[in-house]
């Protein structure tokens, strides 16, 4: 017969969890941001009215 | 030719210096209410502060600040290595800071080891764990309070 979950051993599990994936969205928020911004800039530059 | 100050990430103004500051805030309360002294010196009978005195509360308060702390934290690493590098330089208050954070980091995560069952510690690594986290905490308070009297930052413009 299957075990019951304990509550406080799923909770343990997932702020543990909560732990170990907060870098990784660090990371890739950063890098999600840079990407968005670089590609902003490079749509500023192209467009610029062209000089006359 | 010299590199020009690539302009601050969008998240970097607002929501990560305050994210920051609100991890900072919660991360330290909870982990006093822990020791516990709120209970203690009868903070938590003060109308609206009993929750302090609850130990899995301020626990999983403590784990949810520890988690936005390690996002921003990963997060500004990133934006250093990806695209300040060059323009930025950490003073060496922000080296000791970061130092600080980093070895609370670690000894938080070896802490959060001994929270489950199965691990192998000795009782007195547990003691010097906690007692090492502690003295960590208070050393590392101690710097912000000195770095924000003396206005010290973590980064110089090259």
């Amino acid at each position: 017969m299957s075990q019951p979950i304990n509550r406080r051993s799923f909770l343990k599990g997932g702020l543990a969890a909560a732990l170990a994936i907060a870098p990784i969205a660090g990371i890739a928020a950063a890098v999600g941001t840079i990407y968005r911004q670089a590609k902003n800039s490079g749509k500023d530059k192209t467009d610029e009215a062209p000089k006359s | 030719m010299k590199p020009q100050n690539p302009k601050p990430l969008a998240l970097s103004g607002g929501v990560i210096h305050y994210g920051y500051l609100l991890a900072l805030f919660f991360i330290t309360l909870s982990g006093f209410a822990q020791i516990p002294i709120f209970k203690r010196y009868y903070i938590a009978d003060i109308p609206g502060l009993g929750w302090l005195a609850q130990f899995y509360v301020t626990h999983i308060i403590h784990y949810l600040s520890a988690a936005l702390l390690l996002g921003i934290s990963a997060y500004r690493i990133s934006e250093y290595l990806l695209q300040r590098r060059k323009t930025l330089n950490l003073t060496p208050s922000g080296y000791w800071r970061g130092g600080l954070i980093l070895a609370l980091m670690v000894t938080g995560i070896l802490l959060v080891i001994r929270n489950f069952e199965g691990h192998l510690y000795s009782d007195n690594f547990v003691i010097g764990l906690v007692l090492t986290h502690l003295a960590l905490v208070i050393i590392f308070l101690l710097s912000v309070l000195a770095c924000l009297l003396f206005k010290k930052k973590w980064t110089i413009r090259l």
